[in-house]
């Protein structure tokens, strides 16, 4: 239907600027707006409380003949029947920057950059002087947004990449890749940043993207469900692409899934990042929203290899993670009660969410720890490493309702990965 | 997060030693060209451009939510010989909302 309502829009005359399942965003002149909906728009001064507390006008757009003020009754249009309504934007007025310190939450939650480093086991490796510096750690996801969260700290992250078909590099949109990436500032607070911001389509390009940086680490907290072969042509060379960057001596961490069937998750060479949760005693046990299962594509392939930090069924809500005041997630996770919302404030720059998405780059930070501690370690190496060192988890059921155990098993893989203990092995791999 | 004017897609090749021909075939058609990883790499470009190298056909099938391959029909011989698939991809089933 989105589809469809697009194409006709674009039809009208309009420029598609974006879209999710529910809402696109148009633009065009006050004339294409009256010929497709029949409906005159006018301008209409209105004093407002501006920023700094000064009052003064600004211009808002109105529709005649309208109860609800901004918004076009489509129902006598040719575009009734894929377009519900229009409502026409407001000047938006920004207060402040949004705040560097984390709203407060009545809930079991996890902060970052402390309860998520404390949580891996990173705090003391970080007190031994290994922090990530200087090595080169890559995501790909939906934008990077400087929040001050970010800029307060000192964390190092270049201006985003636009991959195939992006825009806008100092904005995030959705909020995912920026509140994803506090989780690798969590575990290595020294690496050097780079977020590749993808367009809606080519995420093949956007990974290729990725490796042309030539980064130590790339991680990607997205993917595709797929219980079984063949692989498609866009997928395989994803695969393709998987495999030269392991070749070229990156470390590629993915998200095994929530509830999927991941992929490139279950890529024999990939970190394969799942979930466990941590209790406010810091008991451990298996995510139930988090993804564990044998792979049908690739044989004996078992998903996933370790895991980070993550909450549990219905949302997932937990932890507070920074991204752009008023982009999607901000706009649809904040106030409610939890678990099924997150309790913070509209469009305030914070919200409580996780997945496997917060897994991988958690996992990503480790890995540039390791190979801070040991330049020489390649990728299979240091999922080694991971893996023999891992928290083992035994209590809890995830996703796929794998149950966890003593050793290795489909819930949870090796376990939480354990910053310190991976450190000191690999510290042992390299000699003194 | 994206212009949504412009389309992506990723240039699928049987033989790697073509890629710099290939690649520079979309270059020369007025695409943008991403790196060559793997197998592939991608052309980036307005829609228009995709149905003056594709032809009117692949407009329709770019509007498509799910992915599509394009024609190779439209590209020359010996360019299209390297040309395993034109993949265009879907968003992702998990990660970014």
């Amino acid at each position: 239907m989105i589809t469809r309502a697009k194409d006709r829009l674009r039809r009208a005359g309009f420029d598609v600027l974006s879209s999710n399942r529910l809402t696109i965003n148009i633009a065009g002149s006050a004339t294409t707006y009256q010929r497709a909906f029949g409906r005159t728009l006018k301008t209409v001064e209105r004093e407002i409380l501006k920023e700094r507390r000064e009052r003064g006008p600004v211009t808002f757009i109105e529709v005649e003949g309208t109860p609800v003020p901004g918004l076009i009754d489509t129902s006598e249009s040719a575009l009734a029947d894929v377009v519900e309504g229009v409502a026409i934007e407001e000047p938006a007025v920004y207060y402040a920057a949004p705040r560097p310190f984390p709203p407060k939450v009545d809930y079991w939650h996890l902060e970052v950059p402390g309860d998520v480093s404390l949580a891996l086991n990173a705090d003391v490796v970080h007190r031994e002087g290994i922090t990530g510096s200087g090595i080169n750690v890559v995501m790909s996801d939906t934008g990077w947004y400087r929040h001050p969260f970010f800029e307060r700290r000192g964390y190092r992250a270049a201006d985003a990449l636009l991959g195939p078909g992006a825009a806008r590099p100092a904005k995030d949109e959705v909020g995912h890749g920026t509140g994803e990436s506090a989780n690798a500032f969590a575990a290595a607070p020294d690496i050097e940043f780079r977020m590749v911001k993808n367009g809606h389509v080519n995420l093949t390009g956007g990974f290729n993207a990725a490796v042309g940086l030539g980064p130590d680490v790339i991680s990607c907290s997205w993917g595709y469900d797929i219980r079984n072969g063949p692989l498609s042509a866009a997928n395989q060379a994803l695969a393709a692409a998987v495999a030269q960057a392991l070749a070229d001596g990156i470390v590629v961490v993915f998200s095994a899934g929530n509830g999927h069937y991941g992929f490139p998750g279950q890529h024999p060479d990939v970190i394969s990042a799942g979930g466990t949760y941590m209790d406010r005693d810091g008991k451990l046990r298996a995510s139930n929203y988090s993804s564990g299962f044998e792979s049908r594509i690739y044989n004996g392939r078992k998903v996933p290899d370790v895991c980070g930090l993550v909450g549990q069924v219905p949302a997932a809500a937990y932890i507070m993670l920074p991204l752009e005041p008023g982009d999607d997630i901000d706009a649809t996770s904040y106030g409610g009660n939890h678990p099924e919302r997150d309790e913070t404030k509209r469009d305030d720059g914070w919200a409580a969410f996780s997945g496997t998405s917060a897994a991988a780059p958690q996992i990503a930070g480790v890995c540039a720890l390791i190979k801070e501690a040991c330049p020489a370690l390649g990728p299979i190496e240091i999922r080694d490493i991971l893996k023999r060192t891992a928290r083992d988890v035994t209590e809890g059921t995830n996703a796929h309702r794998e149950r966890a155990r003593e050793g290795r098993d489909l819930a949870t893989g090796a376990g939480l990965v354990d910053a310190e203990a991976a450190v000191r092995s690999a510290k042992r791999r390299c000699g003194p | 997060m994206a212009d949504e004017g412009t389309i992506s897609a990723q240039v699928i090749l049987n033989d790697a030693g073509a890629a710099s021909e290939v690649c520079g075939f979309f270059a020369t058609a007025g695409f943008e060209t991403g790196p060559f990883v793997g197998t592939s790499f991608a052309i980036t470009g307005p829609r228009e451009r995709f149905e003056e190298t594709f032809g009117a056909a692949a407009g329709s099938s770019l509007a498509e939510t799910r992915p599509v391959e394009l024609p190779t029909s439209a590209v020359p011989d010996d360019v299209a010989e390297a040309i395993e698939a034109i993949a265009v991809g879907g968003p992702p089933d998990f990660g970014p909302p």
